[in-house]
């Protein structure tokens, strides 16, 4: 045991300094292609997801297909720093909110909005329109926040507070917001909402 | 109202198209390394940055204060070789533990530390990872990206001992009995949902 040890002992310090520095290269190879490999399982993992939400913010499955696209890109810029971070998913969201609202603003100029829904009973859309045709109609006349706010809340799921810090508002905004959205698709939408 | 609002997403995502060919990540490391280079703007400036860090580095691996830096997060290459399905690097819960060997660790060295983790009431149960396996595993998680696969030697990933503990809660001490041992490069805690291991399913 005692001889193992022995031949343990490091060489003279410019050994071992040679070594090292052609490690440190290796390694850094080694960890752009471990980099590369971690981002595509990340995309992978989380692409499903992504895409859905884009989709409900956009209704439009190109636009979703760009809007993921960059969301991903832009992960990628950023990869080395964000990669350790504990939320990527999170980190994710935040993005992608991002890329919707800026194309939302690049596109409100030229956009086609679509016509606000009326609130009058009778122009409620009828039973010939599916329900959740209607809903996304309906989204998308409430403001892109409050859109965003519905999306986060009751697709993803996402608490108040984690709503609330993906777009950078507070909890109050987060809760008002919210409360404000439903009743105003509960208004667009009306009995046949509440009962399915 | 929740409920309703679920339902209603996910009858509107129904008629979702299959995803547009192509391989999305590769595009986005293509589009995002382009990103990165605009806004770092000089590339020579980063150089030179890299140069820098590489040899602080020398310095920093070069002086022996190194164990007594802080814990840290789970390196890239490790993750790699970490079964996605589990949360990792974790402490407190953790139910699995791998520890990464060193590139120059001996026969010796190696059997020592087994022989110890055998031995350790923390241990439920242990397994060796070679290089090798390493590799196929390594290959059969990335076997859709063949540039990746193909730019990965099984010399370049590093053999582990994989470890279910007894119980929860565990880690820490092990952690503590094992980061001394000559040929460990890095322990990670692994939560891994019941009836999966760290190890990268295939």
């Amino acid at each position: 045991m005692a001889a193992a040890q022995t031949a343990q002992v490091p060489g003279s310090p410019g050994d071992a300094r040679t070594g090292l520095v052609a490690r440190l290269s290796a390694t850094r190879r080694r960890e752009r292609i471990a980099r590369q490999a971690e981002f595509t399982a990340f995309v992978e993992a989380a692409a499903p997801r992504l895409r859905r939400t884009a989709y409900l913010m956009c209704r439009d499955w190109h636009l979703t297909q760009d809007l993921t696209q960059i969301t991903f890109a832009k992960m990628y810029a950023r990869w080395g720093t964000i990669r350790r971070t504990t939320n990527l998913e999170a980190y994710s969201r935040r993005v992608l909110m991002n890329a919707v609202f800026d194309q939302k603003r690049r596109r409100s100029d030229s956009e086609l909005v679509l016509a606000e829904l009326p609130e009058a009973p009778h122009h409620r859309p009828d039973d010939t329109v599916e329900l959740h045709v209607a809903l996304l109609q309906a989204l998308a006349t409430l403001p892109i926040r409050d859109q965003a706010i519905v999306v986060l809340r009751h697709w993803e799921d996402q608490s108040v507070e984690a709503v609330a810090s993906t777009l950078g508002v507070s909890v109050s905004v987060v809760k008002t917001q919210n409360a404000r959205a439903l009743s105003r698709l509960r208004a667009l939408l009306g009995d046949d909402f509440v009962r399915v | 109202m929740d409920q309703n609002l679920r339902l209603l997403f996910d009858r509107a995502l129904a008629d979702e198209p299959e995803p547009a060919p192509g391989d999305l990540a590769g595009r986005a490391m293509a589009t995002g390394t382009g990103l990165r280079r605009r806004r770092h703007g000089l590339i020579a400036a980063g150089a030179a940055g890299l140069a820098a860090i590489v040899a602080l580095g020398v310095v920093n691996v070069a002086t022996p204060t190194e164990r007594s830096l802080p814990p840290a997060p789970v390196p890239a290459g490790f993750g790699m070789l970490l079964n996605p399905a589990c949360e990792s690097p974790v402490r407190y819960t953790a139910t699995d533990v791998s520890i990464f060997l060193t590139t120059d660790i001996t026969d010796q060295q190696r059997s020592a530390m087994s022989h110890v983790l055998h031995a350790d009431p923390a241990v439920r149960t242990l397994a060796y990872e070679s290089r090798e396996e390493a590799h196929a595993r390594y290959q059969k998680m990335f076997e859709d990206a063949p540039e990746l696969v193909a730019a990965v030697k099984p010399s370049q990933l590093p053999e582990s001992f994989r470890i279910k503990l007894a119980r929860q809660s565990q880690y820490a001490n092990l952690a503590a009995r094992v980061e001394r041992l000559p040929g460990v490069d890095e322990i990670v805690g692994s939560e891994c949902p019941a009836g999966t291991s760290v190890r990268p399913a295939g």
